[in-house]
C-alpha cells in the first residue's frame, strides 16, 4: 500500500490510510470462513488466453452473441469488412419493427453487438431502402432503460416500487398465482381450469406474432376476450376499405400513378407502409406525375407535392363528396370521366343512380363545408379523373374523426368510379404472403379434441357502436371500469401502452391502478411504458432484433412474399420472446394447453410454419421463388436465413377480382349471386335454405366467389360481414347506422340540412356527416389535431437516443394570425400557452364523454403551414414512464449526465432544462402529450379514436 | 474480529483480498439471498468493523431481505430513476454493450477470461469487473488487475457511488461501495505516485 494515499470517499467520511486494506483483508477473511468462497459470485471463467488482437469470430462466445447457425447475408460490400473491433462484421437479415411496415433489414453484429442496420436489398417491399428509425432500431437493444429482467410491485399499484423476480419466478407466479403487495392474486392456470376462461385478457400493440398470439389464448385457453390497438391508427380506414372492396387494406400502386391525391396522410414521414410507399411516391413525382396533398397541415409530403390544399379538419368528407359530383357530371374533350364499365360490371350501383345521390354535392357545397374553394375542387377532381391510372391515399388525418368511416367508403367509391381498382398504378386489394403455420394448420389438427372455442367478455367493441369491425381499444378501460359486460381477474399486456396512446389518459391510470376494476395486471414489454407503470408483474420481452417470427407484409411489389425474423443477437439479460414465453406458460398450466404447444422454441415453431408450406407446395403446385423471381432451387428453410425473404409469386399481380374462379360442388345465393360454401362457415342447411348467404352468420368465411353475367369470379372477397363479391358502393349495412348517427348529430344540423342528411344516411350510398361538435365552435375555438413525425413512431420509439436527439418536444403549431387573433398581437415563437379543451359532450356518451384532465401547457410555434381554425400538437413526447430519453429525466451522477453524450455534449438534457413535474406542463426537455385532453369517445360507426375532433380555446399561460 | 482471532493462516490472508473481491461481487451482482443475508446478520459487528460502519442500519432479520430487494432494484434495475451499475452506461454512453463493454471484453480475451456461458450479465457489470478481478489475483497477476481496474472499474466507481449515495434509502450500497472504492485504491495504487 502506498503511504501517502488518502481516500476520502464522497459521503465525507474520511477512511485512514489503510482503510482499503483492512477492508479488502477483513471482507475476505469474513466471506472465507463464514460464507465459503465457493458460494460467492463467479460470473466469469478461464478460457484460451489470446495473446493479440484482433480476435476471430471463434473466440470465446459473449453475451449478446447469435448462435452460429443463424442464417447470414453475405454481401460483396461486407464480406471481409472489419470493423470497429477488427472482427469481420457479420449481416443477419430479419425484419424491422419500428413501425408497422415490417421492412426487410440486415442486422450488422460484430463483437457479440448490433453496430448497423441497413435495409435488405432482397425485400421486394423496401428494396434495400429504410428510413431513420429503422436505423435506429439499435437503441432499442441497448437502451439503458431497458427491461432485462421481470419485475413485481412492491408498493401500491403505480406507486413505482418493484424488486426483480427471477424469470422462473416470475411465470410461476402468473402460471400459478401468489401474494403481490400483501394481496393474493389467482394465476391463469386456476382461470384456465375454471369455466370462466375469458377472464384471462391478451391486449396488444404491435405484436406481429397473431398467430401464435390467438392459438395460446383462443385455441387453447379459449379466451377470446382480447384488445388490439387498431382504432387509435385505423379503424375507420379498415371500416371502410370491408364496405366496398371487402378484406382491408388499400395498396396505393403509387410509383405507375400518373396522379395522386393524398388526404391527411403524411406518406413521406409516417404512413403505414412508410418507407416503401414512399419510395414509390417519389419515383411517380419523378416521372412527372402530379401529387397533390390535402392536410390541415403543410406537412413535409405536402411541401414535396406540387400543391398543398389546406382543408379544415374533419371536412375532408365534403371533398371527397364534391369531387365524385365534379367526376360524374363532367366531361373532358366530349369524354366522361368516370368509368361505366367497371361500375355497371363490378358494383351494386348504376351511373344514374350516382348522379342523383350526388346532385347535392356540388363543389359550391363542397366549399361551403371544408372552406376550399370550389374552383380549386373541380380543376382537382377534373385533373384527377383525366390523368389515370390515378389514386387516393387517405390515412389517419382523414379518418381519425367522427366521419371517418363515411369519408374511407367514399374515398373508395371515388377510386372505383374513376376506373382505379386493382388497375397498375391504381389502388389494389392486399397481396400477402402465407405460410402454412404450426399451431393452426398442425398443433390444433393434431389435437383437435384439446382445442378450445374461445368465449370472451364484450369488452372491445365498445358499447352501441354500430360496425367496430377492428373494435375501440381507446374505449377498453372504460368498459372494464363499468363492469357490467365482466371483468379480466388478468389484463396481460403485450407491447400496448394504451395509458398513453389511447385518451382521457388520467382516466386510463385511473382504472389501471384500480385493483377492484382488475386483480391482476401483467405488462410484457421490452421498455416500461405509462401502462407497465400500473402493472403488477412485468416480463421483459426481448427486442424484435432477439427474436423468431414469420413475417408477412402487404406487397407493394404486387406479388406475395414471406419475410423472417430472426435474432440478431440473442434477448439480454433475462428477457425473452413472447413466443417462448407462451411455451412456458402452457408447460407450467399444463394438461391440453400443453400438449397445443409442441415447440419448444419459437424458433421451431416457425421453422415449422417453412416445413409445412414446403410439404404444401409439393402436393399443390405452388412454389416458392428467389428474390431473382426464379424458382427455388436449394432448401427453403435455408434460404430464408439466408436472404430474409421467400417469394410466393414472381410476377406482379393485378385484376385479381377478375380471375375466374370454379363454382362446382358449391352454393349459390340466388339474391347476391355469390358463391359459397356454407359448411366452411358452419352455416346449416337449413338456414341456407331460410336465410340465405346475407341472413346466416359468418357466411362470409365460406365466399369463394361473385357470379357475374353467368361466369364466377374471385370477386372482392368480404371480410368480418356477409358483404357479396361486388364493389359495394350502396351498403346495405349502413343504413342502419343511420338512427345511431341521426341522434348524435341532430342537434348539430340546420332545420334546412337535417332533413336531408337523414335521408341521405339511410340511402346506403355514400352520404355527408359533420362531425356534429365543429358544427357549434365559435370563433375563439380552435380544432386540435395531433400528427406524426419523420423520425418517430407514435409512442414506442421515444427510447430511442438516436431519434430523440433530432426530436425530442413538440410545440403546438398555430397559424400566427389566429394567434395574433386569440392571443394578442404581442405573441411571438415559443410562448408558452395553455390549450384548454371544450370538447361538447354528445348526449350518447351520458356523462363519461369528457377529460378527467381539461387543459396542457405548451410553447407555440407561429407558423402559416397550418390552416387557421386548427392547432396541431403532435405525437410522441410528453412521457412520464418511458426511460431517460422519453421523459428527458436523465439519471444524474457526478461528472455529467448519464444516458447522453459524455460531458459537454447533452444537447438537449442540459443544466436547468428538467422535465415537468406534472406531464401536463409543458417540459422543455420532453415536451406534452396532446392525449390528456383528447376524449376517448369511439366515432360512432367505427369505434375510431378520434384523435382529430376537439375542441379547444387557448390562452398565454 | 473473529477470523483475525482465528488462526488465520498466511495462506487464508494471500486469498484474502480475492476473497474479498467477490464478496464485493456477490453484493452487486444481484440481490442479497437470504444465506449471504443470514451471514451479514449473524456476523454484524465484524461487517460494522470491516466497512467502517453498520451496512444493515434499522434492517432486521425480518425485513432486510425484502427492503434489500426493492432497494437494489431501485437504484440498479430500475424502471427508473435507477443507474445500471454497467460501465458503458456509468461512463455516459448513452447505451448498454457500449464501446466501453467491446474494451472490457477485449481485455478478458487477452487475459484468458470470458461469461459463462450461463451468465447473462453485462461483461463490463460491477460484478463482472470484480470477478475479473479477483481472477486475476488468485493467479498472482497483480498488475495486470491493477492495470484493468485503472482501465476501467476505477474509473466509473466514483460515478456509480455518487449516485448510490444520492438516491440510496438505505445504508446497505453506499457502505459497500465506499468499501470498495476504499479498498480499490489501496490495492491498486496510481504508479505514478
Amino acid at each position: 500500500m502506498t503511504k501517502d494515499t488518502k481516500i476520502t470517499n464522497p459521503a465525507g467520511n474520511k477512511h485512514d490510510e489503510d482503510v482499503g486494506r483492512r477492508v479488502a483483508v477483513k471482507a475476505g477473511l469474513l466471506a472465507a470462513v463464514g460464507i465459503g468462497s465457493g458460494a460467492l459470485f463467479h460470473g466469469l471463467t478461464s478460457v484460451a488466453r489470446a495473446d493479440k488482437a484482433p480476435r476471430s469470430t471463434s473466440g470465446p462466445k459473449t453475451q449478446g452473441q447469435a448462435d452460429p447457425d443463424i442464417g447470414e447475408l453475405a454481401r460483396a460490400d461486407v464480406d471481409g469488412y472489419a470493423g470497429r473491433t477488427g472482427e469481420k462484421r457479420v449481416g443477419v437479415p430479419t425484419t424491422c419493427m419500428q413501425c408497422i411496415a415490417a421492412c426487410g433489414v440486415i442486422g450488422y453484429r460484430e463483437k457479440g453487438r448490433i453496430v448497423k442496420i441497413e435495409g435488405n436489398p432482397h425485400c421486394p417491399n423496401n428494396r434495400g431502402m429504410i428510413c431513420a428509425k429503422g436505423q435506429a432500431g439499435v437503441n432499442q437493444v441497448y437502451d439503458p432503460d431497458r427491461l432485462l429482467y421481470p419485475l413485481v410491485r412492491t408498493g401500491k399499484r403505480g406507486e413505482g416500487k418493484w424488486k426483480r423476480l427471477s424469470m422462473k419466478d416470475a411465470l410461476d407466479l402468473l402460471a400459478f398465482g401468489g401474494e403481490i403487495a400483501g394481496r393474493k392474486v389467482d394465476g391463469l392456470k386456476t382461470i384456465y381450469e375454471s369455466d370462466k376462461p375469458q377472464e384471462f385478457m391478451f391486449h396488444y400493440g404491435r405484436s406481429r406474432i397473431k398467430n401464435a398470439m390467438n392459438h395460446f389464448q383462443k385455441t387453447a385457453f379459449g379466451s377470446g376476450t382480447q384488445g388490439n390497438h387498431t382504432s387509435i391508427c385505423e379503424t375507420a380506414k379498415w371500416l371502410g376499405n370491408e364496405l366496398t372492396m371487402g378484406k382491408h387494406y388499400d395498396v396505393n400502386d403509387a410509383a405507375y400513378s400518373k396522379y395522386i391525391l393524398i388526404f391527411g396522410a403524411n406518406v413521406l414521414e409516417a404512413h403505414t407502409s412508410h418507407s416503401y410507399i414512399a419510395q414509390r411516391v417519389i419515383e411517380a413525382k419523378a416521372a412527372r406525375a402530379k401529387i397533390v396533398t390535402f392536410d390541415v397541415r403543410l406537412s413535409n409530403t405536402a411541401a414535396k407535392s406540387d400543391e398543398w390544399v389546406p382543408v379544415l379538419p374533419g371536412t375532408d368528407l365534403a371533398i371527397i363528396l364534391a369531387m365524385t359530383n365534379v367526376l360524374l357530371n363532367e366531361t373532358v374533350n366530349g369524354k366522361v370521366l368516370y368509368d361505366e364499365a367497371f361500375i355497371t360490371k363490378w358494383s351494386n350501383v348504376t351511373i344514374e343512380e350516382l348522379k342523383a345521390h350526388y346532385a347535392r354535392y356540388t363543389p359550391e357545397w363542397g366549399e361551403s363545408e371544408s372552406g376550399v374553394p370550389a374552383d380549386t375542387i373541380k380543376r382537382l377532381a377534373i385533373e384527377y379523373g383525366s390523368n389515370k391510372p390515378s389514386s387516393i391515399i387517405t390515412y389517419r388525418g382523414f379518418v381519425g374523426h367522427y366521419n371517418g368511416a363515411q369519408a374511407e367508403w367514399a374515398s373508395k367509391t371515388l377510386d372505383a368510379l374513376a376506373g382505379n381498382f386493382n388497375v397498375k398504378g391504381g389502388i389494389t386489394t392486399k397481396l400477402g404472403g402465407k405460410c402454412k403455420d404450426g399451431y393452426n394448420d398442425k398443433a390444433a389438427k393434431d389435437h383437435a379434441d384439446l382445442t378450445r372455442k374461445a368465449v370472451k367478455f364484450k369488452i372491445s367493441d365498445g358499447d352501441d357502436l354500430h360496425m367496430p369491425t377492428h373494435h375501440s381499444c381507446q374505449w377498453i378501460h372504460e368498459m372494464i371500469a363499468e363492469g357490467s359486460h365482466g371483468r379480466p381477474k388478468i389484463y396481460m399486456t403485450y407491447v400496448y401502452n394504451g395509458a398513453y396512446t389511447t385518451g382521457d389518459c388520467q382516466r386510463n391510470r385511473e382504472i389501471l391502478c384500480n385493483e377492484e376494476y382488475i386483480p391482476f395486471i401483467v405488462a410484457v414489454d421490452v421498455a416500461m411504458s405509462e401502462t407497465a407503470a400500473c402493472a403488477d408483474l412485468i416480463l421483459p420481452d426481448a427486442t424484435y432484433l432477439e427474436r423468431w417470427a414469420m413475417e408477412s407484409a402487404a406487397s407493394y411489389a404486387q406479388k406475395k412474399f414471406v419475410q423472417i425474423r430472426q435474432p440478431v443477437v440473442k434477448p439480454l439479460g433475462e428477457s425473452m420472446d413472447m413466443q417462448d414465453i407462451f411455451i412456458q406458460l402452457a408447460r407450467r398450466i399444463g394438461g391440453g394447453i400443453n400438449t397445443l404447444h409442441p415447440y419448444d422454441t419459437a424458433e421451431k415453431y416457425v421453422r415449422t410454419c417453412v416445413e409445412l408450406q414446403t410439404a404444401d407446395n409439393a402436393k399443390s403446385g405452388k412454389m416458392f421463388y428467389d428474390s431473382n423471381d426464379q424458382p427455388l432451387k436449394s432448401d427453403p428453410w435455408e434460404y430464408f436465413k439466408r436472404y430474409g425473404v421467400l417469394l410466393q409469386g414472381n410476377k406482379p399481380s393485378y385484376n385479381t377480382h377478375a380471375k375466374a374462379v370454379s363454382a362446382e360442388g358449391k352454393t349459390v345465393d340466388a339474391k347476391t349471386g355469390v358463391v359459397w360454401d356454407p359448411h366452411k362457415a358452419h352455416v346449416s342447411d337449413t338456414d341456407v335454405a331460410s336465410k340465405g348467404y346475407t341472413g346466416s352468420k359468418n357466411a362470409y368465411k365460406g365466399y369463394v366467389g361473385q357470379q357475374i353475367d353467368g361466369k364466377t369470379y374471385a370477386g372482392f372477397k368480404p371480410d368480418k360481414f356477409n358483404k357479396s363479391g361486388r364493389f359495394e358502393i350502396r351498403s346495405g349495412f349502413m343504413p342502419s347506422a343511420a338512427e345511431k348517427v341521426m341522434a348524435d348529430i341532430k342537434d348539430f344540423l340546420t332545420p334546412e340540412e337535417a332533413p336531408w342528411v337523414a335521408e341521405h344516411l339511410k340511402s346506403g350510398l355514400p352520404s355527408w356527416v359533420p362531425v356534429p361538435e365543429h358544427r357549434k365552435r365559435t370563433d375563439k375555438q380552435l380544432v386540435m389535431i395531433s400528427f406524426k413525425v419523420n423520425v418517430q413512431i407514435h409512442s414506442r420509439s421515444q427510447n430511442c437516443k438516436w431519434l430523440q436527439e433530432v426530436y425530442h418536444t413538440n410545440p403546438a403549431w398555430l397559424n400566427p394570425a389566429t394567434a395574433r387573433k386569440m392571443l394578442g398581437k404581442g405573441v411571438k415563437e415559443g410562448d408558452l400557452i395553455r390549450i384548454k379543451s371544450e370538447m361538447p359532450e354528445l348526449p350518447w356518451r351520458k356523462g363519461k364523454g369528457s377529460t378527467s384532465v381539461s387543459e396542457i401547457t405548451a410553447r407555440v410555434h407561429l407558423t402559416e403551414a397550418i390552416h387557421p381554425d386548427a392547432i396541431a400538437v403532435s405525437y410522441h413526447c410528453g412521457h412520464w414512464a418511458y426511460g431517460r430519453y422519453a421523459s428527458g429525466n436523465p439519471v444524474e451522477v457526478e461528472g455529467g449526465n448519464t444516458g447522453a453524450e459524455p460531458a459537454g455534449e447533452n444537447i438537449w438534457w442540459q443544466e436547468g432544462n428538467k422535465a415537468a413535474k406534472d406531464p401536463t406542463q409543458w417540459s422543455e426537455v420532453a415536451g406534452v402529450h396532446p392525449n390528456w385532453i383528447i376524449p376517448n369517445t369511439p366515432a360512432r360507426v367505427s369505434g375510431q379514436f378520434r384523435s382529430n375532433d376537439t375542441i379547444v380555446s387557448i390562452a398565454k399561460a | 474480529m473473529a477470523a483475525e482471532n482465528n488462526s488465520s493462516s498466511a495462506q487464508a490472508t494471500d486469498s484474502a483480498l480475492p476473497t474479498a473481491l467477490r464478496l464485493l461481487a456477490s453484493v452487486f451482482a444481484r440481490e442479497a439471498d437470504q444465506p449471504l443475508l443470514d451471514q451479514f446478520i449473524a456476523r454484524r459487528d465484524e461487517l460494522t468493523d470491516v466497512l467502517g460502519r453498520d451496512p444493515l442500519g434499522a434492517l432486521t432479520a425480518d425485513n432486510a431481505l425484502e427492503a434489500l430487494a426493492v432497494e437494489y432494484c431501485h437504484l440498479f434495475i430500475g424502471p427508473k430513476g435507477h443507474l445500471p451499475p454497467v460501465e458503458s452506461i456509468v461512463l455516459g454512453e448513452g447505451q448498454l454493450w457500449g464501446p466501453s463493454t467491446e474494451a472490457v471484453v477485449e481485455f478478458y480475451e487477452r487475459c484468458g477470461i470470458a461469461s459463462r456461458s450461463d451468465e447473462r450479465t453485462f461483461p463490463d457489470h460491477i460484478s463482472m469487473e470484480l470477478d475479473c478481478l479477483a481472477m486475476l489475483e488468485e493467479t498472482d497477476r497483480h498488475a495486470e488487475a491493477g492495470n484493468f481496474a485503472h482501465l476501467h472499474l476505477l474509473r466509473w466507481l466514483p460515478g456509480l457511488l455518487a449516485h448510490v449515495q444520492a438516491n440510496a434509502s438505505l445504508a446497505f450500497y453506499p457502505a459497500w461501495l465506499e468499501g470498495l472504492q476504499a479498498t480499490l485504491a489501496d490495492e491498486y495504487p496510481q504508479t505514478d505516485k
